[in-house]
């Protein structure tokens, strides 16, 4: 057996393994808290470096990063897919499937101009009480379930381009887009009637829109160094009712997150990324009541690449990383707080001489949510495959 | 780092990795990635302070008065032919009288014969009826006598008409209302009496005369070829299930010739006495012909303090109905024995109801679907009794709120105001199901489970 069928084999070996018991899900029972859990829109590259997707060496689509597409030199089209499963002890299984981030890039002259959609806040989530009701015959076993289906995504035009040969800028204008449907319902035992017994049910949706718009910069200032930074700002956030929902739309006042990271060549082939981010979600928490969400909320992490791996030639880099991501609601009344290891690999499968034609990358991360005495513990698959693009 | 602002499209050649065995590998990675990928499970989480919406859930208790209108009962729908079963009483639970009676078909016009001499048949439309049978099969299943008794055959000699005929009327159609010669479907040719053994058999014939044979072997009128089975056991409840009429005819060819030749029923039914009529104080349904309620809806959207049923409610009274509040609605309604004590149902009794499309043309209104899931089954107990049963009404509850308070969709039809209690499969048999109407201990109510809730499904 090749040298290369080993490496695949054994990295194929580890991701169905993963499958085997993380039936692929994105889901969370940190979804509940405030607005839904924050989920950044980055690739399987990023995730496996632990950073915040700004300053990875490279020329890519990331909606944390705007100006990393400058030097995109084809057009391409990219897609992530993310299963997941998440568990709270004593409690079952909670799943789901996230497409976090795709988006197309074509090149035009010294610019590139893209179109991407991204994920945000997850909202797929329920929670579940026994209740008790008095009737006249006697006291009746009923169950209220609260659920919230939906999520809040960005869609964004951008634009990059280079300055010079250590500067790229870019930049990008969008919305955020998708839908929010929370249902209650009651169900009650069919006990104190033979049939036509119906479940109580309350039901809204909501259309999310919202402006964002965002900008940043990478200088490679050595061949030794790369940084970069982004960022972003969002304005109210509104819910508008539909099919029927009574009353008025909210608004939620959005946070303006900045990210700034870099990439150091530690010896070659060998690279170290780290990355920090900051957002003040102090704004929401007002709107949400108080006591809801942080105020600011940080994120930082790094990884390493080893880059020196190869397939008959071909570039097999292996990658490492750890983060720390502040979550912004509160989750039953505590603050919460993710942190993952993470792993995985990237693969050519097909060049046009140089230039990558389809590039795979995976990453598995294994991490865990608290809140207070809450925790949840993860398995997260991160896929993403990029066509073209240079 | 340096790269060309835009690169030429590379016309180089392409090269995959390791060829197809890597394409596969990679290939069935991302398929076992997709297809684990594809299973959903939402995150619960059991935390009922997590849930912003307050909720309550209490039972209403309407009274007939609030939530009806006015009520009618119907008596009419059907014919006693169309009963499966027909019976036979004399004194049934003290004075309940059933009859049955049958028309007979024609003889066949030719019989047969071999003239004297001859081997070769021929037929011989000039027979002579010198007598025969009047054969009569006895259910053995639901109704049998505990001993022998006596059953009584007549020939009936009067016109009469087998869809409306009654105890006291031989023709009850519009305008040509004819009634009996004498009550219960007289006068008549008696035939005798016979012994009815039900551990011996389930037949029970009766010797006809040459003379009756002769005219329900001569006669045109299907209504004079007729026979009348009767009982002479009084206290006792006899099913009949057919009759044939048997002759013996002699050969008007070959005179030493007798040959048997029978006619089948024609037309079928019982009468009985006495006929229950109809009460606005008692809710029947089912009987033969049957009998239906009427129920005209007046639903209130609003329970006022005043009524019992908003102060019931407590803190809660006012209180919209609206029909997003409703997950239950049940029609309670209250069992009693029918009297005359005869027509207590001794099976189960089907209770449905229906929408009254037309709720100015009652009784006349052609009906809906039904609005319950599937009909009720009152069994005797539950009559005998007088306990008390539940027909669900919830969706037709919504639908008329939604109409009240103008939420219902135009599209969506008219909901009838009135609705018709009846028994499928009009008519079963002659008893009915009595239920307690309005201004009686225990008169019908609505009882509604509601769900009411506080706060915002957003945070």
């Amino acid at each position: 057996m090749t040298r290369f069928a080993m490496m695949v084999g054994a990295a194929a070996a580890m991701v169905l393994a993963v499958g085997a018991w993380a039936p692929a899900s994105a889901q969370s029972v940190f979804n509940l808290g405030g607005l839904g859990l924050q989920t950044d829109p980055m690739d399987a590259r990023a995730r496996a470096l632990g950073g915040v997707g700004v300053g990875l060496t490279g020329w890519q689509m990331l909606m944390t990063d705007p100006a990393a597409a400058a030097g995109l030199r084809l057009p391409g089209i990219s897609g992530t897919f993310q299963p997941s499963v998440s568990q709270v002890e004593g409690s079952p299984e909670a799943g789901g499937t996230r497409f976090p981030l795709v988006g197309v890039s074509y090149p035009f002259g010294r610019h590139v101009f893209s179109a991407q959609f991204g994920s945000f806040l997850d909202q797929e989530w329920a929670v579940t009480a026994d209740r008790t009701v008095e009737l006249a015959d006697g006291p009746v076993p009923a169950v209220d379930r609260y659920q919230s289906q939906g999520g809040i995504g960005q869609a964004r035009l951008g634009w990059a381009t280079r300055i010079g040969e250590q500067v790229s800028v870019g930049a990008g204008v969008g919305s955020l887009v998708g839908s929010v449907e929370r249902r209650f319902t009651r169900e009650l035992t069919t006990g104190p009637v033979e049939e036509g017994l119906e479940n109580f049910r309350q039901v809204g949706e909501w259309r999310v829109s919202g402006a964002t718009l965002a900008a940043g910069v990478n200088w490679f200032p050595s061949d030794l160094l790369h940084v970069g930074a982004a960022v972003e700002w969002m304005g109210d956030m509104t819910l508008d009712p539909v099919r029927g929902t009574a009353g008025e739309g909210r608004s939620y006042s959005m946070p303006l997150t900045l990210r700034a990271g870099g990439t150091f060549t530690l010896a070659p082939d060998v690279r170290l990324a780290l990355g920090i981010s900051r957002a003040d979600w102090s704004d929401v928490d007002a709107d949400l009541g108080g006591g809801a969400a942080r105020d600011l909320v940080w994120g930082y992490g790094g990884g390493v690449e080893w880059a020196r791996g190869t397939i008959r030639g071909r570039a097999f880099p292996l990658r490492a990383g750890y983060r720390v991501q502040q979550l912004p609601f509160h989750v039953q009344g505590e603050s919460s707080e993710e942190r993952a290891f993470s792993g995985g690999f990237g693969i050519n499968l097909a060049d046009a001489q140089d230039v990558p034609l389809a590039r795979l990358d995976l990453t598995v991360e294994r991490g865990s949510r608290d809140a207070g005495l809450l925790t949840e513990d993860y398995w997260r698959t991160t896929l993403s495959l990029r066509l073209s693009g240079g | 780092m340096t790269l060309q602002p835009r690169q030429p499209r590379s016309r180089g050649r392409v090269r995959t990795t390791s060829g197809p065995r890597l394409s596969a590998l990679v290939a069935a990675l991302v398929v076992a990635l997709v297809v684990s990928g594809c299973t959903d499970a939402v995150p619960t989480v059991e935390d009922g302070d997590s849930i912003p919406v307050n909720a309550r859930t209490v039972e209403v208790i309407l009274p007939f008065s609030e939530f009806i209108e006015s009520m009618e009962v119907f008596a009419g729908f059907g014919s006693r032919a169309d009963v499966p079963a027909l019976h036979v009483a004399l004194d049934y639970q003290d004075d309940f009288q059933a009859r049955s009676l049958f028309r007979f078909g024609f003889l066949p016009a030719t019989i047969q014969v071999f003239p004297p001499g001859e081997t070769q048949s021929v037929g011989d439309t000039a027979y002579v009826p010198i007598g025969g049978r009047l054969v009569v099969s006895m259910d053995t299943l639901r109704a049998v006598p505990e001993g022998i008794v006596e059953l009584e055959a007549g020939a009936i000699l009067s016109n009469w008409d087998v869809p409306t005929a009654g105890w006291e009327l031989a023709v009850d159609t519009l305008g040509g209302v004819v009634p009996w010669g004498e009550p219960g479907g007289g006068p008549v040719r008696s035939l005798g009496a016979a012994s009815w053994n039900p551990q011996e058999g389930d037949t029970v014939v009766f010797a006809v005369d040459s003379v009756t044979a002769t005219e329900w072997a001569r006669e045109v009128n299907p209504a004079r070829r007729a026979a009348r089975i009767s009982s002479a056991t009084p206290g006792v409840l006899m099913d009949v299930r057919s009759a044939r009429f048997v002759a013996d005819v002699r050969s008007s060819i070959n005179p030493d010739t007798v040959v048997n030749i029978s006619a089948n029923t024609t037309g079928s039914t019982f009468i009985y006495s006495p006929e229950p009529g109809v009460t606005p104080e008692e809710i029947r349904i089912g009987g033969a012909p049957a009998r239906r309620a009427y129920l005209r809806f007046d639903l209130p959207t609003r329970l006022e303090p005043g009524s019992r049923a908003c102060e019931e409610l407590g803190d809660l009274c006012p209180l919209d109905l609206t029909p997003d509040r409703v997950i239950y609605a049940g029609l309670v309604l209250t069992g009693r024995p029918s009297e005359p004590a005869a027509f207590t149902p001794r099976d189960t009794i089907r209770l449905d109801a229906r929408p009254a499309l037309a709720g100015d043309r009652v009784p006349r209104s052609p009906l809906g679907q039904a609005i319950p899931a599937r009909p009720r089954e009152l069994l005797p107990s539950l009559l005998r009794e007088g306990r008390r049963m539940e027909l669900p009404i919830t969706l037709y509850v919504e639908s008329l709120l939604s109409q009240e308070l103008g939420l219902r969709d135009e599209e969506a039809g008219e909901v009838p105001h009135t609705v018709a209690l009846l028994s499928p499969f009009e008519p079963t048999g002659f008893t009915f199901a009595s239920l307690v109407g309005p201004g009686q201990e225990g008169e019908p109510f609505l009882r509604l489970l509601l769900t009411l809730s506080e706060g915002d499904l957003l945070p």
